[in-house]
């Protein structure tokens, strides 16, 4: 029939029905991507009796409270997003948004998977499922940058916690401004310059008004899918396994891999994208490592940070900077 | 009654007074943004403290609309009842106003002083804490709540008066304010 | 029960609400609240509060809503409204229906500056009202051109309702307000249009006016140029990119403090009790705004949006009559609701529907504004009336409405148009790209 299932009722033979919701819109490559075909796999592998009701465009709960709606249950699963997390018991994850941290998405996912696993992140009612790193951060500027110099005195879009530093480092004068005033203020001067990720700016179109595009590859966005646990209690245990060791381990893979496929598509029609007005710009080793060592502040500042929060910040970067040698990935100095 | 009603009265006024000083601040402080970033000093978190000072805006606003009764409500059929019919509604509508103002006070008072588990937020650049914010949308609701409280007390008083004196009303037939 | 059922019985006790004069905002935050409790518990309840209500109140988009009530406000306290009534009057004076017609013209000027209908009425209706029975006029005609020109307030840019549809729609709140340029012009000048042709059909509507030498007329101009200035202060630079809409909301309000200041129109207690109007208008809004995130919250969770939209999607009507059909219901829904409420409960359930029509979410926007204007103005709840009544007590509400009802001709003449020639739209701020 077409009964209301109220979720503290589901049990035994019931539909039990799971409500996710994507802060992204529905245009958005992780509708497409990740959440879709999970819906699918989902009620396929359960033989629908869990049943997915997928709200996108943060119908249920926009991106700054997602660790707190799903904590209260407002929904079942969501994903909590790049900088929301630092207040919250997901803060050791923010290790990954250090700049030079990774050297590619796929890199950055593995990491961040081993780290979770040996630095305990324990929060209330919530199943973290995963950490995913998006591709990298490069600077989508009004003027070209090919040297750290040319970033002098230009106003830059800061946003998260420590971007100002940053930007001071670098010796750009941090503005702060909300994403969507960000289009129109490059294009008529409010700043010059917005750090974001390439496969980001397919959606934003950031290029049409900001064509250099300077390949500073200097940081991430962090995707954390998590999943109620109170929910996860409601399920029976062949459920719960089958979550356990199949669902759940293909939201965050299929994540992992729209960000690898978006990107190499992203990389490569950048090119052409800004070709008539502006240009790619790849930095040389030497200008590259002067990025690097400028940034190292925000490093310093993260473990200050994570004292701060009652962490042992150098532990865990020491932590951090282990599993990064053990992929092959050298931590900047 | 009286000492409630002056004890209302008198944080209501205080809201007031917040809530127009944030509204200055703000007003002050978007146009000292928009000038210092067009002479290249750009004022950095304006956005945030912005927001903050919104949330101010609005909580301390409510009770004192709440006061002025201009939350706005639909009186066509309700205005054209007999008197006493409307002095029922009018406790109807008052505890309603008391249930949701005072729902939401409890939901923040439990997310804000009785709450010590969980991280509490802060913004992003200046790392202000969300928390004294939040404490003022439990202040705001609580104030406005107390005031419909005092709504129901006299929406009842006025009821009693009525079955036992003529009601005093005007030629349209609504009631004034006792 | 299915979960659309208690979605549906959510709405309808919202109604009733409504109806037993409960404020709207409580009319809406009730049955969401006993409706999320109902079907999730207390948890999630007060989870769903607290993250709405948060998210919603510390909200930069939002703040462009006070500041341009404030800027209004201060506008009205410094006198310049009513210099620019008399500005029109001595320029059509003269006309048959001159002063219909200058009342019109001062709204749309006083739309530049104010973001709200309601405030546009109330404030030339004060002005007009009065000037308008001194000279004999027809309460219908008097009541109506006030009305009407007060609708203009959310057309013209500023505009709250366009804000608030930016919000939902998640659309670029500056392309929505520029959009709303030209639609502004042209109701502006079909409203005129209409005044004119009533009173050659009806000339006991209006008497002849006194008329003023070009001296004099060419001195009253100047009281426009203060609006004018803050108008292409506040719209230029946000059309230039020099400030987001917020902060040009901040700046026209900061703006407009100066014009009065420097035209020594301020003094502590004019000052003050602007900002007191604000306060208030900024509560009552607030209210309803968060109220009607909480609603859609609570009809998320039932899936009846979805599932009417869905409805919509299957349905084999052709987009142009289910464009009639979602402009009709708002007619109606227009005629018994409160218009911000409308939009805020309306917009998630109807968007889904734009969206797969493919129509331009800005251009619907302005369309939405236009229907809005004709509930503003239409019988039984039409708030536009309603505070003229409040204002100008001597209009009775009957002859109000009655004068109306000619003035929402041009609104749908304006929604045609519209329909059949988006561009007068789109145009601007599609240069604005
Ligand atoms: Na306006
Ligand atoms: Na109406």
């Amino acid at each position: 029939g077409c009964g209301v299932e109220k979720g503290s009722s589901a049990s035994g033979g019931n539909v039990i029905e799971m409500n996710v919701n994507n802060t992204l819109p529905s245009t958005h490559h992780a509708a497409k991507n990740v959440y879709e075909p999970w819906k699918e796999l989902v009620e396929e592998k359960t033989d629908g009796r869990v049943k997915v009701n997928l709200y996108h465009g943060g119908t249920l709960g926009s991106s700054a409270s997602t660790l707190e709606d799903l904590q209260g249950g407002v929904y079942d699963v969501g994903t909590a997003i790049g900088s929301y997390f630092y207040d919250s018991a997901l803060f050791p994850y923010t290790i990954g948004l250090l700049p030079y941290a990774f050297p590619n998405a796929e890199t950055g996912t593995k990491v961040l998977d081993k780290f979770s696993k040996e630095v305990d992140i324990e929060v209330e009612n919530v199943k973290v499922l995963g950490g995913v790193a998006s591709d990298l951060y490069n600077l989508f500027s009004t003027k070209p940058i090919e040297k750290l110099e040319d970033l002098d005195g230009l106003k830059m879009r800061v946003q998260g916690k420590g971007d100002d530093v940053l930007a001071k480092s670098w010796g750009a004068t941090p503005v702060s401004i909300k994403t969507d005033a960000t289009y129109e203020g490059l294009e008529k001067g409010m700043i010059d310059v917005t750090p974001y990720t390439t496969v980001g700016v397919m959606g934003t179109k950031f290029y049409e008004v900001a064509p250099y595009v300077t390949k500073t590859k200097y940081s991430s966005t962090i995707m954390i899918p998590i999943m109620s646990e109170s929910f996860y209690n409601r399920l029976p245990d062949d459920l719960k396994k089958l979550f356990d060791e199949e669902l759940n381990p293909k939201l965050v893979e299929l994540y992992a891999q729209s960000y690898i496929k978006e990107s190499k598509k992203a990389n490569k029609d950048i090119s052409e994208l800004v070709a008539d007005k502006g240009k790619v710009i790849e930095l040389t080793t030497k200008e590259l490592n002067k990025f690097k060592e400028k940034s190292m502040v925000q490093w310093e500042e993260w473990v200050k940070d994570a004292n701060e929060r009652g962490y042992d910040g150098e532990s865990m970067l020491a932590e951090f900077k282990k599993i990064l040698k053990e992929e092959g990935v050298e931590a900047p100095k | 009654m009286k000492w409630l009603h002056q004890i209302t009265n008198t944080f209501t006024l205080l809201a007031k007074w917040i809530s127009l000083a944030t509204l200055i601040a703000m007003t002050l402080l978007i146009t000292v943004a928009v000038i210092s970033r067009a002479i290249g000093h750009p004022v950095i978190g304006d956005v945030e403290i912005s927001q903050l000072l919104m949330v101010a805006l609005i909580m301390f606003g409510l009770p004192y609309t709440q006061s002025r009764d201009a939350h706005i409500s639909i009186g066509l059929i309700v205005d054209r009842l007999p008197i006493k019919i409307q002095g029922v509604l009018n406790v109807i509508s008052s505890l309603t106003l008391f249930f949701v103002c005072w729902l939401i006070t409890v939901v923040f008072v439990n997310a804000t002083v009785l709450n010590d588990s969980t991280f509490q937020k802060s913004t992003d650049l200046l790392s202000i804490p969300h928390l004294p914010f939040k404490i003022f949308i439990a202040v705001g609701f609580g104030l406005w709540g107390l005031q419909a409280l005092l709504k129901v007390i006299d929406s009842i008083v006025s009821l009693i008066n009525l079955s036992t004196k003529q009601p005093i009303s005007d030629s349209e037939g609504k009631v004034k304010c006792l | 029960m299915s979960l659309e059922f208690i979605g549906i019985v959510g709405i309808l006790i919202m109604f009733l609400l409504m109806f037993l004069r409960i404020p709207i905002a409580i009319s809406m935050a009730l049955p969401a609240v006993l409706g999320i409790y109902y079907l999730r518990g207390w948890g999630v309840l007060s989870t769903a509060v607290e993250t709405i209500v948060w998210d919603h109140s510390f909200n930069y988009t939002l703040i462009t809503i006070p500041m341009f009530i404030f800027m209004g406000e201060l506008l009205f306290a410094a006198g310049i409204s009513s210099e620019l009534f008399s500005t029109f009057r001595i320029w059509f004076g003269k006309l048959r229906g001159g002063l219909a017609m200058a009342t019109i013209g001062s709204s749309a000027i006083f739309a530049a500056a104010s973001g709200s209908s309601l405030a546009t009425t109330g404030t030339m209706g004060v002005i007009s009202s009065k000037e308008m029975q001194k000279a004999n006029y027809a309460k219908t005609l008097s009541g109506g051109s006030i009305v009407a020109g007060g609708t203009l307030g959310i057309l013209i840019p500023p505009s709250t309702i366009l804000i608030i549809y930016g919000m939902l729609t998640e659309q670029s709140i500056g392309s929505l307000l520029i959009a709303g340029i030209v639609p502004g012009v042209l109701l502006t000048v079909l409203f005129i249009f209409t005044i004119i042709l009533t009173v050659k059909l009806n000339p006991k509507l209006a008497p002849i006016g006194s008329s003023y030498s070009w001296k004099e007329r060419i001195s009253a101009v100047r009281h426009i140029f203060w609006v004018l200035i803050l108008f292409l202060l506040v719209i230029g630079g946000m059309y230039l990119g020099l400030f987001s809409p917020t902060e040009a909301a901040g700046v026209g309000a900061f703006g407009s403090f100066l014009i009065a200041l420097i035209r020594k129109k301020v003094n502590w207690e004019v000052f003050l009790q602007a900002s007191t109007n604000t306060v208030k208008t900024t509560g009552f809004l607030f209210a309803i705004i968060l109220a009607s995130f909480i609603l859609n919250y609570f009809l998320a969770l039932t899936r009846l949006p979805m599932v009417l939209a869905s409805l919509f999607n299957n349905s084999s009507l052709s987009p142009g009559l289910i464009f009639l059909g979602i402009v009709i219901m708002y007619i109606l829904l227009g005629a018994v609701m409160d218009t911000m409420a409308m939009i805020v409960v309306t917009i998630p359930i109807v968007l889904p529907v734009i969206e797969v029509l493919d129509f331009n979410l800005i251009w619907f926007g302005v369309v939405i504004v236009l229907v809005i204007e004709m509930a503003l103005i239409s019988p039984p709840i039409g708030m536009n009336c309603f505070v003229l009544n409040g204002v100008a007590s001597d209009l009775k509400l009957e002859s109000i409405f009655k004068g109306s009802f000619l003035f929402m001709i041009p609104i749908i003449v304006t929604v045609g148009i519209l329909y059949f020639f988006p561009e007068v739209a789109l145009y601007l701020p599609n240069t604005m790209k």
